[in-house]
């Protein structure tokens, strides 16, 4: 589904440049729920966003679904963003100005679904993740844990094939971590492939695979036999 | 992305910082109301001072005798009372200068009057108390006045106990006093001062002069002392006043404003008959009482009927209406009144006769006046005028003026002060635009996360761009309207204050005006509007350019 061949990104820093990714190769298939490990600075959001085209890698080729991403321009890709790729983050990255309810409306508003509609949708995204007592709560008034289901209800507005999740547990306990983790497990089940950087040791092994990086390469990737 | 969505989620964000939002559309409105406001303003003064040119006014040219209707200030420096005395202007002069004048296309007289119109209630009053009782009054009364006088004359009839102390109440019927020269909407509190002071001396002088004339003429007055006229042909009011039963002696209107004057006053002020005709030169040289109306005042005067062939009592004499005037823009410059609301008379300095006595109006003329066909003649018109003049009756004698000159250093001064005002509209604009650039810039700053937030979740680097140009049009647009909502306010107010007075400039700053200059007004605001979007588009465009993979990492 996802190839990524000899990927590299370099950050030129004036004085020193720092080699984020290093030749990396990495084919992701459909319905895999990949976890990414690494000690800090070692590339792994590099590599997710590189992943969720939120950047773009120096060389290298990506392709997706067979299709060399490189040659298309910004509107086309962030259309995949927006139709096929959700993102969660270990910070939440919700829009502090609105609502809950709202927040989970703007993927669909981007995607031109009409008014009534996005709202009914967006409540329904909610309720899947046990909010249907807080959509027109602000993200200030919400828990952490409850923030992070928002975040997850919104990256799965528009039906995702690929969730890209950067340390979503970092910024909760552990029993709301493990309801977050849940709810991703879950979403594998039904098919929604699944990358999740995390410096868990436990939770990293809760994938089908874990991709270990040093220093911007792939140290190892190893499967779980399933 | 709908643009109602977009538009929507703009005002999420303007609500959200709304004290900010608030100051900046304030800001803007005011630029913007600031700006319209002037460039209505600009035009309308351009229209207006453009159609002064062609006011009839300003392309006359006035020829006083120093010292005696204007004011002294106005003297030529080398004015010499000895031989300004001897100046006699009139129509024999208007002749003889229009020989040596050929810039000017017309030669005229054109004194303000006024008339008592039909019998006043201060004359009623006379009659009645009998100070005008006449002996032997050949000719019934007939009319309201005729029927007012008979009693009175019954009663006081042979009683001879007016002597020449009438004379001043006398004076008071001829009500052919100047008008005052004055600025208009002074016109009715200097008309009431003029009739105090002066105007009443005026009056008297005439009087006493008229009364000198008729004894002169009447052989030895009986009963010595007695300054009325009696026998066959004495000085009979009565008589005076019923003249035919055709005559009008009473009128809705009490005095109308006359302009006294000259067949060629009609082509320099641009005026034609719409029914009937104007009167001719040989009307001022036989002494003729015809009249010619405005339009307006016509139909006042005579609302039911037709008023060519009207006979009425004007003054102390007996006018018929011959034409009436096509209705016409044009405001009388000196009485600040409406053409369509006077009246014009020959100006006759010829002896008028009724039951059998003249009476002089010793009021030649003193003023004379010229008039181009093209202002841009006027220059030369006025030092041909000059020259005529002062190798005439010496240097000083005269004054010669031009009212445009006044005007147009009156016109140059508010054109230079419009020229700053708008500057400073401008100027404003230009702050406000600054300072929304500035706020929208801060906005992108502050916003850089969410920027990333929404990139990642699928909107462009265009949508983006739209998103904060949305924003920002946004407030510029409701600065706009409220704006454009106030600025016929400010237009008035910079009507009132920089017009105050400027009668060159009457007409400006009224409502018409503001709504003659709508396409001005669009336009000043569609460039207001435009500069303030503009400032816009480089902060939505750093916004678009904002690298999301950072910004998704800032906390
Ligand atoms: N915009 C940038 N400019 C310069 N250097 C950068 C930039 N973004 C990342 N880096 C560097 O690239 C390397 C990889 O960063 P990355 O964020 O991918 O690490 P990470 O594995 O996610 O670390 P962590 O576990 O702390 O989140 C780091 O050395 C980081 O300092
Ligand atoms: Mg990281």
């Amino acid at each position: 589904m996802i190839t990524l061949e000899r990927i590299a990104k370099t950050y030129d820093l004036g004085s020193a440049t720092v080699e984020a990714l290093v030749q990396v190769d990495l084919s992701i298939e459909r319905g895999e729920f990949v976890t990414v490990m690494g000690p800090s600075g070692s590339g792994k959001s590099t590599l997710l966003h590189i992943l969720g085209i939120l950047d773009t890698a120096d060389a290298g080729i990506y392709t997706l679904e067979g299709h060399d991403l490189t040659t298309l321009g910004d509107r086309e890709l962030s259309r995949i963003r927006n139709e096929h790729f959700g993102f969660v983050f270990q910070s939440f990255n919700l829009f502090n100005e609105f609502s809950a309810l709202e927040n989970v409306m703007f993927p669909l508003m981007y995607a031109g679904m009409r008014g009534p509609e996005r709202r009914d949708r967006a409540e329904e995204l909610l309720s899947s993740v046990g909010l249907d007592h807080r959509m027109g709560h602000y993200p200030n008034m919400l828990s952490g844990g409850e923030q992070q289901r928002v975040a997850i209800a919104r990256a799965l507005a528009n039906d995702p094939t690929l969730i890209l999740a950067d340390e979503p547990t970092g910024n909760l306990p552990s029993e709301k971590g493990e309801e977050i983790l849940t709810i991703l497990e879950s979403l594998n089940r039904d098919g929604v492939t699944i990358v999740m950087v995390t410096h868990d040791d436990e939770l990293g092994q809760r994938g089908s695979r874990c991709v270990r990086l040093r220093d911007g390469r792939i140290e190892s990737d190893t499967r779980k036999a399933a | 992305m709908s643009l109602f969505d977009r538009l929507k989620t703009s005002l999420r964000y303007i609500r959200g910082r709304l004290v900010e939002s608030i100051l900046i559309v304030a800001a803007i409105a005011v630029g913007v109301a600031l700006v319209a406001a002037m460039a209505a303003f600009w035009g309308d003064y351009n229209r207006q001072t453009e159609f002064l040119l062609n006011d009839p006014a300003y392309r006359e040219v006035v020829v006083e005798v120093v010292g005696t209707e204007r004011d002294l200030d106005e003297a030529v420096a080398e004015y010499d009372p000895e031989t300004a005395e001897t100046v006699q202007l009139g129509l024999d002069e208007l002749t003889l200068a229009m020989r040596s004048v050929s810039a000017a296309q017309y030669a005229y007289l054109a004194d303000r009057t006024r008339l008592q119109a039909g019998v006043s209630e201060r004359l009623q009053n006379a009659i009645a108390q009998g100070r005008f009782g006449g002996q032997g009054a050949g000719v019934p009364p007939a009319g309201t006045a005729g029927a007012l006088a008979a009693p009175a004359a019954e009663a006081l009839g042979g009683d001879d106990t007016n002597d020449s102390d009438s004379a001043p109440d006398a004076g008071q019927i001829v009500e052919a006093q100047p008008l005052p020269r004055e600025d208009a909407g002074e016109e009715e509190s200097e008309v009431e001062r003029g009739e105090e002071d002066d105007t009443d001396e005026r009056a008297i002088d005439a009087a006493e002069a008229s009364r000198d004339r008729n004894q002169a003429a009447s052989p030895a007055p009986s009963g010595g002392g007695r300054g009325q006229f009696d026998g066959a042909g004495g000085f009979n009011l009565e008589q005076l006043l019923a003249g035919s039963e055709d005559v009008i002696t009473e009128f809705p209107v009490d005095w109308i404003a006359t302009i006294s004057g000259t067949e060629q006053l009609f082509a320099a002020y641009g005026l034609e008959a719409d029914q009937g005709s104007l009167f001719t030169d040989e009307d001022v040289e036989g002494g003729n009482a015809v009249m010619v109306l405005g339009s307006d005042l016509a139909g006042r005067m005579f609302p039911d009927d037709d008023p060519i062939g009207q006979q009425g009592l004007f003054g102390i004499r007996t006018y018929t209406v011959v034409g009436v005037l096509r209705p016409s823009e044009i405001r009388d410059n000196e009485t600040g009144l409406m053409i369509n609301e006077m009246a014009f008379v020959p100006n006759s300095d010829a002896q008028v006769s009724f039951g059998g006595f003249t009476i002089d109006f010793t009021q030649a003329s003193q003023t004379l006046r010229f008039a181009v066909a093209d202002s841009r003649d006027i220059e030369r018109a006025v030092s041909q005028i000059e020259s005529f003049f002062e190798a005439e009756y010496g240097p000083g004698a005269v004054a010669v003026s031009a009212r445009i000159e006044e005007a147009a250093e009156e016109r140059d001064q508010i054109g230079r002060v419009l020229v700053v005002v708008l500057f400073l509209a401008v100027a404003a604009l230009f702050i406000a635009s600054i300072n929304l650039f500035n706020l929208m810039l801060m906005r992108v700053i502050k916003r850089t996360k969410d920027v990333g937030i929404s990139r990642a979740i699928g909107a462009s680097k265009g949508s983006v761009f739209r998103s904060f140009l949305n924003e920002s049009a946004l407030l510029s647009l409701i600065g706009t309207l409220i704006g454009l909502a106030v600025s016929p306010l400010v237009y008035r107010l910079l009507a009132s204050s920089l017009v105050v007075s400027a009668q060159a400039l009457d007409g400006v700053g009224s409502t018409s005006g503001m709504a003659g200059n709508w396409i001005l007004l669009v336009a000043g605001a569609a460039v207001a509007a435009g500069i303030s979007i503009v400032f816009g588009v480089w902060p939505a465009r750093q916004a678009s350019r904002i690298d999301a993979s950072l910004a998704i990492r800032t906390e």
